[in-house]
């Protein structure tokens, strides 16, 4: 898909400027907070878990190749088709493909996040098909020819009267008669809608939570059932996946879910957990006749060899954007592409370049609220530092930055100069600033002071102040 | 596509400094690396049925309680009535079902797959885990996945004995049996949900409305 995130400051502050958003957004983030809170405290170990989740990961990456090979041996053994695809380009042709070989008119699609990153559905409709996402919220956002600005609830940022609104224009030919309604009307619309596209679908497309070495199977998680009917329905069933979905086996699929669940939507497993393998048996009075999995690189093998390996953990739960008080502010469409939030500032830099997305890495407070609630505790603050310091070397951020940042870093490796440095300028500062106690007007702090007061330091510097008390108590 | 096969191959082993001959044993760098060791795993204190029936109902299930498999046609016929949801019935072809006797005013029929425009099926469960209160189906001609999924109301049936307390039980327990995995395996916890819009739980998205439970035994 492309990338707007080179937009990401006007995309912000569009956004912070718009109270439809704000309302969805505050929604949104105190029930994902809350339900994950509350799924946590009934299970103490769950610390315990993510270090487990932690290793897990760590040794399939680490094994990565032997179990690509050990899951594609048993796909095929189950009757099934591995592709491979180096990008998205060929993730996009060997899916259109498969679909014309079906003689498709019909795709219907379970949310897939990388089918997202690679644009299937342009493709598929670009190749003269009809691309159907049942997932309600991507059906949401569909409609309203919009990226998902969430992983996890793609439809997040729009109210019910945005929604009613769609519906109306898209189900009822933009009928006034149709006002804002209530969720069960809604719900209940698109299930209509929807059913009838499932049963004369030629081809369903679903992404993998996981990929299990063990049996060649894929795992696929969802609250509405509609990846079941997705790959049960139509002749053919393709899953496209990262090649880091893989884990070793099924009691390790079986320790992530219990951390996916929690983390996602504070669920012990979410209502529909199913593992597929292969295509329609001799005997079997349902699912496809075909089984394709398409195993996606697009820049996982280079993360996989550079200090970004630990983001190939990844098992897109949402936890981190949902805790970030940057995503909580801007939504999921600032960030510009598919991935939002945290995980997203750090995946669109390493997928789309830096060059392009300069502004994400440096839209973080650092607060580390990511980090601590990452069910497989990805140093996200580490790995956008990292980002930052990759930006500077390569000479992206502004030249003022990148020496105000060397000057700074020449007084920080001289403690005793920047100590009396600092303790000099807040000593001036504070009795600049005695009248009034803060400054209207600062020169170099602009940014600060257009919209605020700063409060003027004291007169002391921190250092100072706790020798002093120290010497006090001593006494 | 076999070019691109070799090259992600390739470029994963050159990420992690391998070559294709390189001899590793994944299984015990595994064992090492965190598989000795017990996971982390939820607890409870009460009995396995309790902890059962209390993560089904937080799921939405409702559940009723039989004490032999004759009782099966009854206590779903109570809960079509209870519940208003008329007289006709779509039954997987499962032996356990084969012998029942269904009140004469009401259509039973055997189906491989589930009609659309009926509203009511019923299949077995293969096992259900108390831990999370799921039930697990195995996908083929005597649960057909459609029952589950087409259906607006699922009535299941599990002969108590197939609850275990843990999903890496099932996985112990059905690892043994010929043909696992089926094409797919369905571990279904309560009714078909959504919070899509506005953050509000609403059941009955695509899947059934309601899970009904018979447990046997
Ligand atoms: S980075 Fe961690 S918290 Fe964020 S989506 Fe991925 S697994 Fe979840």
């Amino acid at each position: 898909m492309r990338s707007d995130a080179h937009e990401f400051k006007t995309r912000a502050r569009d956004a912070l400027r718009d109270p439809q958003l704000r309302e969805a957004l505050g929604r949104a983030r105190d029930g994902f907070v809350g339900k994950r809170q509350k799924s946590i405290d009934r299970f103490p170990d769950f610390d315990a878990l993510r270090e487990r989740g932690r290793r897990i990961k760590n040794h399939t990456l680490a094994h990565l190749d032997v179990y690509l090979e050990r899951f594609e041996r048993q796909v095929v053994a189950a009757g099934g088709t591995v592709h491979w695809a180096l990008d998205e380009d060929q993730a996009r042709q060997t899916v259109v493909s498969i679909c014309r070989q079906a003689g498709a008119c019909r795709v219907t699609k379970a949310k897939t996040m990388v089918g997202e990153e690679v644009g299937i559905n342009a493709a598929i409709e670009a190749a003269g098909m009809e691309a159907i996402e049942t997932d309600l919220g991507e059906y949401i956002i569909q409609l309203a020819k919009e990226p998902p600005s969430h992983i996890i609830a793609p439809a997040v940022h729009k109210t019910r009267q945005q929604i009613s609104d769609l519906f109306r224009d898209h189900h009822h030919g933009g009928d006034a008669a149709r006002a804002l309604r209530e969720v069960p009307e809604l719900v209940d619309e698109a299930r209509a809608v929807l059913r009838q596209k499932f049963l004369s679908a030629d081809v369903g497309i679903t992404g993998a939570n996981f990929l299990v070495a063990e049996t060649g199977s894929i795992v696929l998680v969802t609250n509405e059932g509609n990846a079941d009917l997705t790959h049960t329905l139509p002749r053919v069933h393709i899953a496209i996946a990262g090649i880091e979905k893989l884990v070793p086996d099924l009691d390790d699929a079986t320790d992530l879910l219990r951390l996916l669940g929690r983390s996602a939507t504070g669920q012990d497993l979410s209502a529909y957990t199913t593992l597929v393998t292969g295509p329609r048996r001799s005997d079997d009075p349902d699912g496809p006749e075909q089984f394709h999995v398409v195993l996606l690189d697009n820049g996982r093998s280079r993360m996989l060899g550079n200090r970004f390996r630990d983001m190939l953990r990844c098992i897109r739960c949402g936890a981190c954007m949902n805790h970030c008080p940057v995503y909580a502010a801007v939504g999921g469409h600032a960030y510009g592409w598919v991935y939002p939030g945290p995980m997203g500032s750090v995946l669109t830099p390493l997928f789309v370049g830096l060059e392009r997305t300069r502004d994400l890495p440096n839209a973080c407070t650092l607060n580390g609220r990511c980090l601590s609630v990452c069910p497989v505790k990805i140093p996200l603050p580490d790995l956008l530092r990292e980002l930052r310091g990759e930006q500077n070397a390569q000479r992206l951020t502004p030249a003022t930055t990148r020496y105000g940042l060397r000057l700074w870093g020449m007084f920080a490796r001289r403690p005793r100069l920047y100590h009396g440095v600092a303790r000099a300028l807040v000593g001036l500062l504070g009795l600049l600033g005695r009248r009034r106690g803060r400054f209207r007007r600062l020169p170099l702090a602009g940014a600060w002071t257009s919209v605020r007061d700063l409060p003027a330091p004291q007169g002391q510097t921190f250092q100072s102040a706790w020798r002093a008390y120290q010497r006090r108590n001593e006494r | 596509m076999n070019h691109a096969r070799e090259e992600i191959l390739r470029r994963v082993r050159r990420a992690l400094k391998r070559d294709a001959d390189s001899v590793v044993d994944p299984d015990t760098a595994r064992d090492t690396a965190y598989a000795s060791e017990r996971a982390p795993r939820p607890t409870w204190d009460e009995k396995r049925l309790q902890r059962f029936t209390e993560r089904f109902e937080a799921a939405a299930g409702t559940w009723c309680r039989v004490s032999g498999p004759g009782d099966i046609s009854g206590a779903a016929v109570d809960f079509l009535h209870g519940a208003g949801l008329g007289q006709k019935l779509q039954l997987a072809a499962h032996p356990m079902l084969d012998t029942l006797r269904w009140p004469d005013q009401f259509k039973v029929a055997c189906v491989q797959r589930a009609d659309p425009g009926l509203s009511v099926g019923l299949s077995i469960a293969e096992a259900a885990i108390a831990e999370t209160g799921t039930l697990v189906f195995w996908s083929g001609p005597r649960a057909p996945a459609t029952l589950a999924f087409l259906s607006e109301v699922h009535i299941a049936v599990l002969p108590l004995e197939w609850l275990v307390d843990h999903m890496e039980d099932v996985w112990t327990l059905l690892r043994k049996r010929d043909g696992f995995p089926p094409r797919a395996l369905n571990l279904v916890t309560g009714p078909s949900r959504t919070a899509d819009v506005e953050q509000t739980m609403q059941l009955g998205a695509h899947g059934p409305r309601r899970l009904h439970l018979i447990l046997v035994g």
